[in-house]
């Protein structure tokens, strides 16, 4: 192989510099040699590169005849020197000791650049080290070329829920500048991407999802720019980039499933005995030589050749028979036969929403949720535990509607299909988040027909060493935050506009979609957390599935400083079993006044049903007590794994039903594993009228604002859902004449201030004064919700300390448990103040929770003031 | 604007005490100023009294040598906290420095009076704190304390322990003549565990001598413990006994024990199982091995005799592991396990714990620079230290500078269990635990039945006659009593109590206790299998057995009594079920747990 000489390096550096925005080369950098194994390593920059690999196809149609192999080991926000992996990750023929590269693409630098000029000489001695090591280590005897790209630009998309870049761009500029003098000194392939990408960004067109994640266009422009900054012009092609562009897409959708194999941990992780050891190896041996003809298919076209539409992957080998090792017949019965085995306190009734035997497509249904109609979305996971070599996942996303309302589903839509188990779905702003493991998906609907017309995967990096513990239980927060949640084994980093976010071994994550904040809302120890729902006041409780446990979410929500994570926090219920699958608060006119505030939790082996704790206030808490559950089941396929109240006021139990559960008690390919059944229940008490279904599609803004006076919380969180979709200036002018028309005599003019506040949040309207107003509001519950907006306010809200200060000597505990936890927020020259005023709070009454919140804060900021 | 006046009232003395800290805060090292300021709070005496308990926990668990040593001259001085704030001032104390290995600067000689206080607790907690600190001068009161035949045998190893830690030169001569031959079996025992913290070597030879003319009278429980604590312990404890001659009970009480807190290792366990002639075969099982005792299971296993082998007490399962909610909290309630977990993953289950954990009961093991092992389940940890929950319940604190090795995997459950069976009885434990959970007399139940019994340990001479307790003496010698005149029985699945299990109670009266949690007043009943010679209390409301017992009861915990007359019952099983009558408003829970 020719390496790149001094004098080219530097020719190329003047040639940079010269034509600045230009991205034609004279000459080129690169040099590769026929059968080259090129491998990407780096950020968000090189992950992406899968799935829109435009630089690939390029770089493929340039050297039709060198049968170059590309592998794209991409990782969300990793770093030069922090790359979290779970346990045993390296086994899976993951690292570069297993791809033995003869080119390393390095895109690192991005993540870095959050440091500052304070991080600079830090980041330079990292990548010196890095290229020493590079350069040094030999596969199959020799030494790979390294090839190290500058992150690209953070573009001003020109919105105001973003920022603008130009801060980021300030940094980004000095560690390309950085990366560019280590590559000189040490004799290194270099392609300054930062500076080509400039122009195209400014232009008309975004070219970023959020800034700082190239969209498909983006590629395009960057694959054009990557190739000529290596290679020079391009010259006439064999083929036509877009015949070969599907081609280079496939061999990355088999690579992802290799790579990025979900249930690693079951693979070659911790519980790969006794039952993965006989089934993955085959499945894995398949699957490369699957890539290993993708490859092939991949020359040919580049070469000008024609392939068959049908790859053959016939010589790919066959799957290891795996035998059940359910020694018993598998009961599986129909809906008429589960509902017979169903027993509820008198005055209810549960009759079947929908089935898989009027509607097929049910199968495995895990999470659902109501639109603005008030139809029933539900996504499917006929695919779990993963995918199976050869087939293509299609997992789905249904909406189920009752068109003539008599409490049964009559149509359904397929919404998106080809899902790959979905274990999580919201609605919102045109569209459906739904979980798309190691991603967080976007499938809009730009022209209202019901079907997803584009899918954009907008946040990387949550971890799947097992798909059951990725993100799941996917609840929108009073605010307009989207939060979801994940278990114990995984190592998960998201990069954003603001900085990569990282947590290791569970937690639930709070991500704002309008402004592209992710917050990791917890981190804590849990097992499993597969349940999270909110009160009328914004409080949180979190349900961890494995163990069982319930939480109240204030206390352990502050901030901490990666990888600490929160200590043991008291739960606020007993467990009377486990393992549990979703949590919901009664509020509805269809249910009885006693049972209105009950904390109901779906529990799925064992006891199979919904059980029922009254909730109080405990002090800064909360407290519950078992009451006669809502829900036994003696069918012990019956596996209520979602729960949420409809539009109708009923509530809905989303079942699995399947007679086999255990995710590590039988091997994940068992035969006996249910695919094809799953049923939607209903529930709704006899006693009092069902609710009359809020009308909030197409509703004017004024009737929108008119619903949050609506006791159900449910339509208050769909409503507020719809506002996000409607202008801000609109909404707020609007507001403004339904605060000035409330009833202040109203026994819920606290509550309405509140909902009013929440609304501005959604829509990233700051507003003071409105804060101020609810945060010396006569209610110790709207209190306490003000202060967690003041909390995700704090850099907006002149005088945010201040106002925090007065929250922490509130006479009620609850208020001043929110403001403790808002106070571990603070960084910077504000964390001694911060301590100051958590401090304050000592001369108050205390309680468990109190301290407990007020001990994390203070260990969050001793770490800050340590740092600094 | 009236709840502006009211939040007024309430942030006045917040911002004053916020000027007290300012003014007196050093504007650098804030780090460690906001335990600084926290002492100074206290000192200041502006605190309200009901938080300083609170504050001075947040200094002892945040603080450094200097703020500790301020807690300990308040604590200890005449004129210091009262003696509530003492006490968990102390105790907060040694907390910190079992979390971080911190000492309190200054002066600590009033070590001493505390040991030698009148107040069991403050002498223990003075007795911990001597070792905890290394307080030498306190070698001669721990010697005399540890040799002392009047002092109760845990405060005796207590002491021995403590001073071992002190580093005294007298620690050898003490702990040699508790090791002595004319010591009583107990008292050697101790001596040997105190040995093992000394020189290992020596301590294992000591143990053979002890080990091999012990009887069965006293437990070996804890001196096996403290060989197991040290890296070393178990192989040194092999090599002596190879050549000793032990009582094959002996050897089997030291098995149990091992098995009990989820060890086996190799080398002792070969050693004691030769001994206590058990055949020990660790081999893993081949698949068709495997296929052919789930064959065996399905063919043979009894359940019903499978359930009286898991309720065995040398067995250990419920000291773990609930059943209905009744029994151990240590690892998973097994009452569901059969539904999901097929025969194959049973047997390996039980023969090979370490092969399938559910998450929240994953081991650590953590190996200290002493050498000393530590192993449980993580319960909490942080920057500081680690918490560990053992295979008795026991929390383990280990203080993060002091982690030499640290392992994750494996499980609590001990491997060897089925060391201690009969193939048959091994086929029908299994078929008993695959049974669980499945519809049938195994299944989940839904009645409100009673599980977790207690059952009271030495009923009073005065109340084993025929007559029933006066309402007096019901109050104050049963309702009154603590916890610890119960003992813990729990009910079989079906809900039966097997009285045969209460044979070691020696009365023809027996008294059962259960809780129920109640969250709404209303009216609940007691239904029971027997009614002839019972007499029920709730509350303390009494109900002859044959007529209806029903109460209205008020949200809380109560507890419902049972006074059985063994000479009239009629059946070997007792069951009761706590149910709502049909116009009850009551919602409530019958009390679970171990």
């Amino acid at each position: 192989m020719i390496r790149p000489t001094c004098t080219a390096a530097l020719l190329l550096g003047l040639c940079m510099s010269l034509i600045h925005s230009s991205s034609v080369e004279a000459a080129a950098k690169l040099e590769l040699k026929k059968g080259d194994k090129i491998v990407y390593i780096g950020n968000t920059l090189a992950e992406r590169m899968q799935y829109f690999p435009h630089f690939e196809t390029r770089l493929q149609a340039r050297f039709p005849q060198l049968n170059l192999t590309v592998r794209d080991l991409g990782w969300s926000a990793d770093e030069l020197d922090l790359r979290p992996r779970s346990k045993d990750f390296n086994d899976h023929a993951t690292r570069l000791d297993d791809h033995k590269p003869d080119v390393i693409m390095a895109f690192f630098g991005f993540n870095e650049s959050f440091a500052g000029k304070e991080g600079l000489a830090k980041f330079e001695s990292e990548l010196e080290k890095f290229i020493d090591h590079t350069k040094s280590t030999k596969y199959d005897g020799k030494s790979p070329t390294l090839v190290l790209v500058s992150p690209i630009p953070h573009e001003d998309l020109h919105s105001r829920f973003l920022p603008d870049g130009k801060a980021n761009n300030d940094n980004i500029a000095l560690y390309t500048e950085s990366m560019k003098k280590l590559a000189d000194k040490h004799n290194v392939v270099f392609a300054d991407v930062y500076a080509p990408m400039l122009d195209p960004m400014a232009g008309n067109d975004d070219l970023t999802i959020n800034g700082i994640h190239l969209n498909d266009e983006g590629y395009q422009v960057f694959g054009k720019v990557l190739d000529e900054a290596l290679f020079g012009p391009a010259p006439a092609y064999k083929c036509d980039l877009a015949t070969l562009y599907p081609e280079v897409k496939e061999k990355d959708l088999q690579f992802f499933y290799d790579h990025r194999a979900v249930n690693g941990y079951y693979i070659y992780g911790g519980r790969k005995n006794p039952f993965g050891v006989v089934n993955f190896p085959a499945e894995f041996a398949k699957l490369r030589k699957m890539i290993e003809n993708r490859d092939q298919r991949i020359w040919k076209v580049a070469n000008g050749e024609t392939v068959p539409a049908e790859i053959d992957d016939s010589n790919t080998g066959d799957f290891t028979q795996v035998e059940t090792n359910v020694n018993r017949p598998v009961d599986i019965f129909s809906p008429e036969a589960e509902a017979k085995t169903f027993k509820l306190p008198e005055g209810y009734e549960i009759n079947l929403f929908a089935s898989e035997v009027e509607f097929p497509d049910l199968e495995n249904p895990v999470q659902m949720a109501f639109d603005s109609k008030g139809r029933l979305w539900v996504t499917t996971m006929e695919s779990y535990p993963m995918y199976l070599p050869g087939t293509p996942p299609d997992d789905k996303v249904l909406i189920l509607e009752d068109t003539d309302k008599d409490g049964k589903a009559d149509k359904q839509i397929v919404f998106a299909d080809g899902l790959h188990v979905p274990t999580g779905i919201e609605l919102g702003d045109g569209g459906a988040y739904v979980a798309q493991q190691p991603n967080l998906m976007f499938l809009a609907d730009k022209d209202g027909d019901d079907k997803a017309d584009e899918r954009s995967l907008i946040l990387h990096g949550f971890d799947t060493a097992d798909s059951h513990h990725s993100i799941s239980a996917f609840t929108w927060g009073p605010g307009g935050d989207l939060y979801f949640q994940e278990g114990t084994f995984h190592h998960s980093q998201v990069e954003t506009p603001y900085g990569p976010e990282r947590v290791a071994n569970a937690g639930i994550f709070r991500y704002e979609p309008s402004t592209e904040k992710l917050d990791i809302f917890v981190s804590y120890g849990f097992a499993n957390p597969w349940g999270h729902t909110f009160d009328d006041w914004g409080q949180n409780f979190v349900a961890d599935a494995s163990g069982g446990a319930n939480y109240f979410g204030a206390a352990f929500s502050g901030d901490v400083v990666y990888p600490q994570k929160h200590g043991r926090l008291k739960q606020f219920l007993t467990k009377q079993w486990r393992p549990t699958a979703g949590c919901e608060i009664v509020s509805s006119r269809n249910f009885p006044e006693s049972a209105q505030g009950n904390y109901l939790l779906n529990n799925c082996i064992g006891f199979q049903g919904i059980l029922q704790y009254k909730m109080k206030d405990e002090g800064s808490g909360f407290h519950a007590d078992p009451v006669d559950p809502l829900l036994v089941s003696e069918d012990t396929s019956f596996r209520p794994v979602d729960i949420q109240f409809g539009p109708d006021g009923a509530l809905y139990i989303v079942d699995w039903y399947n007679p086999l559960v255990g995710h590590m008690q039988h091997s994940l390919r068992d035969p006996k594993r249910d695919k094809h059944h799953g049923r939607i229940w209903r529930i709704r008490y006899t006693g009092n009228d069902l609710v009359k279904e809020p009308k909030i599609a197409d509703a004017s803004v004024p009737e929108l604002l008119d619903l949050l006076k609506e006791p159900e919380y449910r339509t208050r969180y769909r409503v507020r859902r719809e506002l996000r979709s409607h202008d801000g200036k609109e909404v707020s002018a609007a507001l403004e004449g339904w605060l000035a028309e409330l009833d202040k005599n109203d026994p819920n003019y606290s509550h309405h201030l509140l909902e009013a506040l929440w609304v501005k949040q959604n829509l990233d309207l700051v507003d003071a004064d409105l804060l101020k107003r609810v945060l010396t509001d006569g209610d110790f519950r709207a209190r306490a919700a003000a202060t967690r907006v003041l909390c995700y306010w704090r850099d907006r809200v002149p005088g945010a300390l201040d106002l925090l200060e007065v929250q922490v000597n509130d006479e009620n505990p609850r208020v001043r448990l929110e403001a403790i936890r808002a106070l571990s927020f603070f960084d910077g020259s504000d964390v001694e103040r911060a301590q100051e005023i958590a401090l304050q709070s000592l001369v108050h009454d205390q309680d468990e929770y109190l301290e407990y919140t007020f001990k994390e804060t203070l260990e969050t900021l001793d770490k800050r003031a340590k740092k600094d | 604007m009236k709840h502006c006046t009211m939040l007024n009232r309430w942030i006045f003395p917040g911002l004053l005490i916020a000027a007290t800290l300012v003014l007196a805060t050093p504007k650098a090292a804030f780090a460690q100023g906001a335990t600084d300021a926290m002492v100074r709070l206290l000192q200041s005496g502006k605190l309200p009294d009901s938080r300083v308990g609170t504050v001075i926990g947040m200094i002892a668990e945040r603080g450094n040598e200097e703020n500790l040593g301020i807690l300990f001259q308040e604590a200890t001085k005449a004129d210091g906290f009262n003696p509530q704030l003492k006490l968990e001032a102390l105790s907060a104390l040694k907390k910190a420095s079992e979390s971080r290995n911190l000492v309190p600067a200054g002066d600590l000689s009033a070590i001493s009076g505390m040991i030698s206080s009148e107040d069991p607790t403050l002498k223990t907690l003075g007795i911990e704190l001597a070792g905890l600190w290394k307080v030498q001068a306190t070698a001669d009161t721990l010697a005399a304390i540890a040799l002392a035949n009047d002092q109760p045998l845990k405060l005796r190893r207590l002491a021995i322990d403590s001073l071992i830690e002190t580093g005294s030169d007298q620690t050898a001569a003490t702990v040699a003549k508790l090791t002595d031959a004319s010591q009583p079996l107990s008292i050697r025992y101790v001596g040997v565990a105190a040995l093992t913290n000394i020189d290992i070597q020596q301590a294992a030879q000591a143990a053979a001598e002890v080990l091999a003319s012990a009887d069965t009278s006293t437990d070996p429980a804890d001196m096996i413990d403290a060989f197991l604590a040290d890296t070393k312990g178990p192989d040194a404890l092999a090599a002596a006994l190879k050549d000793k001659m032990l009582d094959g009970d002996v050897a089997k009480m030291c098995l149990r024990q091992m098995y009990s807190v989820g060890r086996s290792d190799a080398s002792l366990v070969d050693v004691l199982s030769t001994a206590a002639g058990i055949d020990n075969n660790p081999d893993p099982l081949t698949d068709e091995q495997l296929q052919s005792l789930v064959a065996k299971v399905l063919e043979k296993g009894d359940p019903a005799r499978g359930e009286d082998i898991f309720r065995r007490k040398e067995l250990s399962c419920l000291k773990c592991h609930a059943i209905s909610g009744a029994g151990g909290q240590i690892g998973p309630d097994l009452s569901p396990v059969g539904a999901t977990s097929p025969v194959d993953y049973v047997i390996n289950s039980i023969l090979f714990p370490e092969m399938a954990v559910k998450e929240a009961y994953i081991m650590k093991t953590i190996v200290d620079y002493d050498g000393k092992m530590h192993q449980g389940v993580v319960v909490d940890e942080n920057d500081d230290r680690v918490v560990l929950k053992d295979a008795n319940g026991k929390e383990l604190i280990i203080p993060a500078n002091d982690i030499d090795l640290e392992k994750e995997g494996g499980s609590l459950m001990p491997k060897g269990l089925a060391n201690f069976l009969t193939e048959e009885e091994f086929l029908d434990l299994v078929r008993y635990v695959a049974e669980l959970g499945k519809p049938g007399p195994y299944g989940i139940r839904s009645e409100p039945t009673i599980q977790r019994w207690r059952v009271l340990k030495e009923v009073p001479e005065g109340l084993q006659g025929e007559a029933n307790p006066s309402t007096g003496e019901f109050e104050s010698q049963i309702l009154g009593l603590g916890e610890d005149a119960w003992m813990p029985v729990y009910g079989k699945v079906n809900g039966k109590l097997p009285l045969a299990d209460l044979a070691e109670i020696e009365s023809p009266i027996l008294f059962l206790q259960a809780e129920i949690e109640v969250v709404e007043a209303g009216k609940v009943a007691v239904k029971m299998s027997q009614t002839a010679g019972v007499t029920v209390w709730i509350i303390d409301d009494e109900f002859n057995g044959s007529e209806p017992i029903v109460a209205d009861v008020l949200p809380g915990r109560h507890k419902i009594t049972f006074r059985l007359d063994k000479r009239k019952l009629e059946g070997d099983t007792f069951r009761a079920v706590v149910t709502k009558p049909s116009d009850s408003t009551a919602q409530y829970t019958v009390v679970g747990g171990s």
